[in-house]
């Protein structure tokens, strides 16, 4: 008896001061082991008388199950310390930077165009494309502006021949849809054009445009200006203010020139730069299709009317991004560029 | 057009409308105001001085000490100023003044005496030495006539005013006049507005017995209308035309010239005036130049005149150029005696041919571009004698010629009124239609469904209906126009291939960290030397403007490869380390040159450009074909590319058989330098077209593989001469259905390897879709592939 008790006194003081799983083994080899201390007793049961056998054989074995046991709980503390050691010296600055992905970005200019004509397009309008390269026919001449006509000032041209021009504007995208097509359209017209302007903070040869066009029957101004109020609200945020003013396009009438309530001081015009204090900016012009317009097309201007609009893209990401000086787009320094991969656009 | 809103008032009755409220009105009504200026803000607390006493300062050689009566009180004040006496009346400023430029004036101390104030010049007051003669270069204005001491100066200055800046429409030449922008004041604003009163007494005498007149081009001249005013007296005009006149930012000459500026300015009309007696045989013809003809014009420029240019003429050749400027010989001066009045209308085409022919950019030229209304030419002559009357200029002889031969008729406009409430709409009720036309002076009866309209004769661009709806529209108000969206067929919108492409290219691009830039499609011509293309290069061939802003913008590119070098270089330049860019854009291709009816081709192209420490060949290519992966491009042939601007050994072109897709490389040395570039920089251009003959869809895909792979690297030594991809095609060949993938992941030379030979590193990939792989499948696939790399390379399994 008093060596079973020595057995489990001498083992659970072992066990009490191991330091790790090696020690934890070779304890369970000496004590339970084939030669172990605890089976060396089992094996000298055949000294006792048959009578005894049985109790002594259930007390070796209540001490048997007890340091296993004992073994397996102290190894799983073993197990468990080591886990925390580890964890803990895992333990990172989580304040240093991550690693830097490459973020490219998109030109601000593609980026704004692309976010209007989506605009559109969920509303209904296909795109449609045209060369830049153009006929004087269909860039002046369908469009209700002759030859000599004053109008043709406002667009100073840059011209190849006599009748081969860089387009001023998408609209004779406009007028080849219109003979291509009938009604209903409802197209968008993103692309280059190129005016004869020197390139200055507010001017560039070449820019952007997104003119679109709507003809069906029953067209309404009201329905321009839905469509726009649509757009701005896409463009320049859900609370910008639209505003429409009588003008002349000769390509329209009823026209229309379409003031947003300013991006850059939310239409207070506050000491405002961009508005000039006005609360207000220009974004595009727009107006009823000219019922010429539509007769010079084949289009019978006694059944259809329609709308069009014209919006400028670099207008509209200068406001929206509050970009001080047109020529900033058009360098190309990767530094101004690399600003558009930081926000939502 | 710079309008003054004192003028304006004597033309239309606004009441007392504020300037503020007169501008929104005018403002909402289309009338487009670009500037205000309120002279009666910028200017206050000025007053009439009547200088009581002058004496020297005492510490000052040139200062002045002076008591100025301002009517409550006399204050004393220092001047510098050497033109005034005693008893002169002078602009005086009192303390906490304010002046033009947001000058503010305080009293204080000048050399120890005190200065309640400032006496001004006109300078200082915004009125130049031609509207008040006695206003010295440098001194003080020195006030004529009898004036109060402590007056406001401001309505003596003409400075109780405030000065719009009109921008005018393309079709409302009307409101181009004083006159003109009444009619609208009066529709935008309220009140009645009138044409002045024309009341001419003359002298006697008859006009057809000093000149005759004849226009032999009707069509280039509908209307030519003439007085003559003799005993002339040149001097300078009243202080109240000056006064109008210089707040329209005409500069006053003298009382003729004056004039014709001011009735151009009232009622729109281009007014010349010539000295009679330089008209040669008392015969004035408006006719075409004659071939060869030429004439020295007002600028003392010698012109040479075409047939198609419209002259003044008299009976021994053209004095004038019709509507544009005047000639030298028959300009008014000191000594002019007796006075022509030119009154006419001439068509605004012909105008603006003949102008930009000589390069002439005047004024009258201008209006006439724009539109002059032959209905106005009688009336503005009237007023220019009436004028002449009224200034004691000189005598107007009794009678005119005009010569109108086929007056415009104003046709009635029919306009369904369902046709106007669908355009503008909003049902504005007809009776309302009716109203707001008549107050712009557009006759109006509802008849039946419709409204019968008959513009006045100033408004030449009212012709059909919906002339008519904007007329209504923009006084109704656009602000009362509902927002509503269209109704009808819906449509399936679509944003199309091209931007579409643009969009896939832009994102992929964007995932590997490229900025996106955007250059312009017209080059410099030099920029092809720089490439260094030789002189038949076909990229030479590109369609030339005739009128462009510069040579470095004047022709349409062949390709974008300059334009992103450029932008390589800019960045370069500017120490930005690294940089991989990209454009989407076109290039200009001519069927041929010069062009002829048949557009260029134009060809969408992605230009890749990239420098920096990582940048080399193989990333750059690496970018390509990752392109020609997304696009579902199966295999193409890569080739050395032959193009001038790249690197010889460095170049490659990728096609699929005839379809060139790309060119690519790093950049030719001469060409780095000739781009000014300070690092090694890498180019390609895709051929987006072609891109797309060569994408293929994605069609079906498999399942994720369920049995293991098996890899082998294998590193075989081969000459140098023998191309990786080359190689590796063989390799993947050879390993048939079983090898999934060749990839290479290295390349050594030097020892052990011999010299001219090279280590190339293999890893292959082995795998069956529906077991796992046994050794002997292994190793017969391997062998196969060392076997083919044997066979055509002579490579040799390195120990």
């Amino acid at each position: 008896m008093d060596a079973l008790t020595s057995i489990r006194e001498e083992t659970l003081k072992k066990l009490g001061g191991a330091s790790n799983e090696a020690e934890i083994e070779q304890l369970r080899v000496q004590v339970l082991g084939r030669k172990g201390e605890l089976t060396a007793i089992l094996r000298s049961m055949g000294q006792l008388s048959p009578g005894e056998r049985p109790a002594f054989g259930q007390k070796v074995n209540a001490l048997r199950e007890e340091i296993e046991g004992a073994l397996t709980q102290k190894s799983a503390a073993i197990e468990s310390a080591q886990k925390g050691a580890r964890i803990k010296a895992e333990t990172l600055d989580i304040s240093a930077p991550g690693e830097a992905l490459p973020a490219g970005a998109a030109h601000p200019l593609m980026s704004t165009m692309e976010k209007i004509v989506k605009t559109f397009v969920n509303m209904g309008f296909r795109v449609e494309e045209g060369p830049e390269i153009e006929l004087d026919h269909f860039n002046f001449e369908l469009l209700n502006i002759p030859k000599n006509h004053p109008a043709r000032d406002a667009q100073d041209t840059l011209y190849f021949s006599e009748n081969i021009l860089l387009r001023t504007h998408t609209s004779p995208v406009q007028a080849r849809t219109m003979l291509g097509q009938k009604p209903p359209i409802r197209i968008i017209c993103p692309g280059r054009v190129y005016r004869a302007d020197e390139l200055d903070l507010t001017h560039s040869p070449a820019f952007i445009q997104c003119e679109g066009l709507v003809v069906d029957e029953g067209i309404t101004m009201a329905d321009l200006k839905g469509t726009l109020a649509v757009f701005a609200r896409e463009v320049f945020g859900e609370s910008v203010q639209v505003r429409f003013r009588p003008s002349f396009f000769p390509f329209t009438e009823p026209s229309a020139e379409v003031d947003v309530s300013c991006p850059a001081c939310g239409g207070s015009g506050e000491n405002c730069r961009v508005c000039k204090g006005t609360g207000w900016v220009e974004v595009l012009g727009s107006g009823m299709v000219n019922p010429r317009v539509l007769e010079l097309c084949g289009i019978d201007s006694t059944k259809y009317t329609g709308f069009a609009f014209g919006i400028g893209v670099e207008r509209a990401a200068m406001l929206k991004y509050n970009v001080p000086d047109m020529r900033l787009f058009y360098e190309n320094d990767s530094r101004f560029l690399a600003q558009f991969s930081k926000g939502r656009l | 057009m710079l309008v003054s809103l004192n003028w304006l008032k004597s033309y239309v009755d606004l009441g007392d409308l504020s300037p503020k409220e007169f501008e929104r009105r005018m403002i909402a009504a289309g009338n487009a105001i670009e500037e205000t200026k309120s002279l009666a803000d910028e200017v206050q607390r000025v007053v009439v001085g009547r200088i009581l006493q002058m004496e020297r300062h005492p510490n000052s050689d040139h200062l002045w000490i002076c008591q100025v009566d301002v009517g409550d009180e006399t204050i004393q004040i220092v001047t510098g100023a050497q033109n005034m006496k005693e008893g002169d009346l002078v602009p005086t400023a009192l303390d906490q003044s304010l002046l033009p430029g947001g000058v503010k004036i305080k009293k204080g101390k000048l050399r120890g005496e005190n200065s309640n104030g400032m006496m001004c010049s006109g300078e200082e007051l915004g009125v130049p030495k031609e509207v008040y003669p006695s206003n010295a270069d440098r001194g003080l204005l020195i006030l004529s006539g009898e004036h109060a001491p402590g007056e406001d100066i401001r309505p003596i200055l003409g400075l109780d005013d405030t000065i719009f800046d009109f921008e005018i429409l393309a079709n409302r030449p009307d409101c181009l006049s004083v006159v003109g922008l009444a009619h609208e004041a009066a529709a935008a604003a309220g009140g009645r507005s009138r044409a002045p009163a024309i009341a001419v007494k003359g002298s006697g005498g008859n006009i057809r017995e000093r000149v005759k007149i004849r226009v032999e081009d009707a069509k280039l001249c509908p209307r030519y209308a003439a007085r003559v005013v003799r005993n002339i007296k040149i001097e300078p005009s009243p202080l109240w035309m000056r006064l109008r006149l210089n707040a329209c930012g005409i500069r006053p000459i003298n009382n003729i010239v004056d004039i014709t500026n001011y009735v151009m300015l009232e009622l729109g009309q281009p007014m010349h005036a010539f000295d009679l007696q330089s008209v040669r045989g008392a015969e004035i013809i408006v006719r075409r130049a004659r071939k060869g003809e030429s004439i020295r014009t007002l600028d003392g420029k010698d012109r040479e005149l075409t047939e198609n240019m419209l002259v003044i003429a008299d009976a021994e050749g053209a004095t004038g150029l019709a509507g544009v400027m005047g000639g030298e010989g028959s300009e008014i001066t000191e000594g002019t005696k007796e006075v022509l009045f030119e009154s006419a209308c001439f068509q605004g085409a012909s105008i603006r041919q003949t102008g930009r022919a000589l390069g002439l950019r005047t004024e009258a030229q201008g209006r006439f571009e724009r539109g002059v209304n032959p209905e106005i030419t009688l009336l503005a002559l009237e007023r220019a004698v009436q004028l002449v009357e009224e200034l004691h200029a000189g005598e107007v002889v009794d009678g005119l010629i005009d010569l109108y031969p086929n007056p415009v008729k104003i046709e009635p406009v029919e306009a369904k009124i369902s046709y106007l409430q669908t355009l503008m709409g909003i049902a504005v009720p007809p009776s309302e239609m009716k109203a707001i036309l008549e107050t712009l002076q557009i006759q109006t009866t509802i008849k039946g469904e419709s409204l019968l309209c008959l513009p006045p004769v100033h408004r030449q661009d009212l012709r059909i209906a919906a002339d008519i709806a904007e007329e209504i529209l923009r006084l109704y108000g656009y602000d009362k126009i509902p927002t509503t969206l269209m109704r009808g067929e819906t449509k399936a919108g679509g944003e199309g291939r091209t931007l579409a492409r643009a969009a896939e290219l832009r994102a992929l691009l964007l995932g590997m960290g490229a900025l996106e830039s955007v250059t312009f499609a017209f080059i410099a011509p030099r920029w092809y030397d720089l490439l260094c293309l030789p002189a038949d290069a076909p990229e030479r061939l590109s369609a030339r403007l005739q009128n462009p802003l510069g040579e470095e913008y004047s022709v349409m590119r062949t390709t974008l490869v300059p334009s992103i070098l450029q932008v390589l270089g800019l960045n370069m330049s500017r120490s930005v380390e690294e940089m991989l860019t990209f454009e989407l854009g076109s290039q200009y291709l001519p069927k041929s040159l010069p062009l002829g009816e048949e557009l260029p081709e134009q060809r969408p192209a992605l230009c890749i450009g990239l420098y920096g420490e990582k940048a080399d060949f193989y990333r750059l290519k690496g970018i390509v074909e990752a392109i020609f992966e997304r696009f579902g491009v199966k295999n193409p042939a890569w080739k050395r590319s032959g193009k001038s601007y790249l690197h010889p050994g460095r170049g490659a072109v990728a096609a699929r058989g005839k379809l060139e897709l790309a060119t690519l490389g790093e950049v030719h040395p001469g060409v780095q330098e000739n781009f000014r570039l300070s690092k090694r920089a890498y180019v390609a251009e895709i051929d987006l077209t072609n891109l797309d003959l060569c994408a293929e869809a994605l069609g079906s895909v498999k399942g994720a593989p369920r049995f293991p792979a098996v890899e082998r690297d294998m590193a075989l030594v081969v000459g140098e001469e023998v191309l990786v991809g080359d190689l590796i095609a063989s390799i993947e060949k050879a390993g048939g259905a079983l090898l999934e993938q060749a990839k290479l992941f290295d390349i050594y030379r030097g020892a052990p390897v011999p010299e001219g030979s090279k280590s190339v590193a293999i890893s292959i990939t082995l795998r069956a879709p529906d077991r796992t792989l046994t050794e002997q499948e292994i190793n017969q696939a391997v062998e196969k592939c060392l076997h083919a790399a044997k066979e055509r390379f002579g490579a040799v399994l390195r120990a």
